[in-house]
C-alpha cells in the first residue's frame, strides 16, 4: 500500500508558511498533527487500527499532555515519560523514547569521532601535523551526533549494517575483503553479499514511485536539480 | 572523501559514485544556501516573506542536515549491485528531509534568540 505524502492527504497541501507556526495550540499546528495521525505507521493493519484508537482528539488532551509535547520543555528529555512507556503517557501520537534516541546519538558520535581519529591520527604522522590540527578542530567540538545518527540510522533502516556506511573494521581487515574476493565467483560474492546485507537489519523497501510526483509540494521543481 | 574512498571495498564503485554525487549536491545545496542568506545581511534586504525564509534554510541547512544524511545512509544500506535505489526511490526522502530541516531550523532560530544560553550550547543571539 502506498503511504501518501504529507500533501497528498485528505485537506490538501499544507501552506509552507504554516510549518514555522506549528505549535500544538495553533490551527496549523492541529492540522499538521491531524495529517500525519492519518499517515502513522502500519496504518491499516490491526496494529495501525490499534494505534489509532488510542490516539485521542489533540482538544482533548488537557494536562494528560507530556510536557515535551505540550512545548514547555525545548529539549528531548533522557529519561522515559512516567510509568517506563516510550508512549506519552496521555496515549497521544508522538512516539517519543528519549534513552533509545539517547544511545542512538551516542553510539553514532563515538562511531563516527573513532573513525575520524583514526584517520587524523595517520594524517599527523605522515602528513603536515599543524594542518591536521586546525582540521580536526571543528569535528571534535562538543556536539549531538546529529548527523552521523540519521545517516546510520538510515542505512539500518534500508536493511544495511554499520559498517557499510562507516567502516567500522581496521584497515587491514577491509583491505583483505578485496584479495579474498578473488577466490570466490562474481555470482557467488553477490548472493553472500545480499544475504549478509537482509540479516543486518529489517529490510526496508523505499516506494517504487515517488511520493512528490502526485503533490502540489511547491519544491519538488528544484529537487531534480 | 578519503573515508568513502577506503569503504569501497565494503559498499562498491557504483555506491560510492552515488555517495559522491550526494555530496556534490549537498555542498552546492548549502553554499547556495549561505549565498542567499549573506546577501541578504550584505543588502540590508529584510522584506522578506516566510517562502523567502523556507527556502534559505531548505538550501542552507536542510541539504547538510538531513536530507544528505538520509540519502547516504539509504544508498549505503540499500541491496548490493544493480538493486541500488534509484532516483524514484530517493527521492521521496528530500520531502522527508525538508520537513524535518525546516523544524530543526525554526527550533534552532527560535531557542537562538530565545533559549538559555547554557543550555542552547551555542552563543545567544549569535545569529544575529
Amino acid at each position: 500500500m502506498r503511504r501518501p505524502s504529507i500533501s497528498a492527504t485528505r485537506g490538501g497541501p499544507i501552506p509552507v508558511r504554516s510549518l514555522a507556526h506549528t505549535g500544538p495550540d495553533s490551527l496549523a499546528g492541529r492540522r499538521v498533527m491531524s495529517q500525519l495521525g492519518e499517515r502513522a505507521p502500519f496504518a491499516g493493519t490491526r496494529r495501525g487500527r490499534l494505534r489509532h484508537a488510542q490516539h485521542e482528539p489533540f482538544e482533548n488532551m488537557g494536562d494528560s499532555w507530556h510536557p515535551i509535547c505540550r512545548g514547555e520543555t525545548p529539549f528531548v528529555r533522557a529519561t522515559r515519560p512516567e510509568g517506563g512507556s516510550s508512549r506519552c503517557r496521555g496515549g497521544c501520537c508522538v512516539a517519543h523514547d528519549g534513552e533509545l534516541v539517547e544511545r542512538i546519538l551516542r553510539d553514532a558520535r563515538r562511531d563516527v569521532l573513532a573513525e575520524l581519529d583514526r584517520m587524523f591520527t595517520e594524517r599527523r604522522r605522515t602528513g603536515y601535523g599543524p594542518l591536521y590540527d586546525l582540521l580536526a578542530d571543528y569535528p571534535f567540538r562538543e556536539g549531538k551526533g546529529l548527523r552521523p545518527a540519521i545517516c546510520l540510522s538510515a542505512c539500518r533502516a534500508s536493511g544495511g549494517t554499520t559498517d557499510q556506511a562507516c567502516c567500522l573494521q581496521p584497515r587491514s581487515s577491509c583491505s583483505t575483503t578485496r584479495s579474498s574476493s578473488t577466490t570466490t565467483s562474481r555470482t557467488a560474492r553477490r548472493t553472500a553479499a545480499a544475504r549478509q546485507h537482509c540479516s543486518g537489519g529489517t529490510v526496508y523497501r523505499l516506494p517504487s514511485t515517488s511520493a512528490t510526483q502526485r503533490t502540489s509540494w511547491p519544491w519538488h521543481r528544484c529537487w531534480k536539480t | 572523501m578519503a573515508p568513502l574512498l577506503e569503504n569501497v571495498a565494503t559498499i562498491g564503485v557504483r555506491k560510492a559514485l552515488l555517495v559522491f554525487r550526494e555530496i556534490e549536491r549537498m555542498a552546492r545545496e548549502s553554499v547556495e544556501g549561505q549565498a542567499i542568506e549573506l546577501g541578504w545581511v550584505g543588502g540590508g534586504v529584510f522584506d522578506l516573506t516566510d517562502d523567502d525564509y523556507v527556502r534559505m534554510a531548505y538550501k542552507k541547512t536542510c541539504w547538510y542536515t538531513v536530507i544528505a544524511p538520509l540519502r547516504i545512509g539509504a544508498i549505503c544500506g540499500s541491496l548490493p549491485g544493480p538493486e541500488a535505489p534509484i532516483d524514484d526511490e530517493l527521492d521521496p526522502l528530500i520531502e522527508l528531509g525538508f520537513l524535518t530541516g525546516i523544524a530543526f531550523q525554526v527550533r534552532d532560530d527560535l531557542l537562538n534568540l530565545a533559549g538559555e544560553e547554557a543550555i542552547y550550547g551555542k552563543e545567544a543571539a549569535g545569529d544575529l
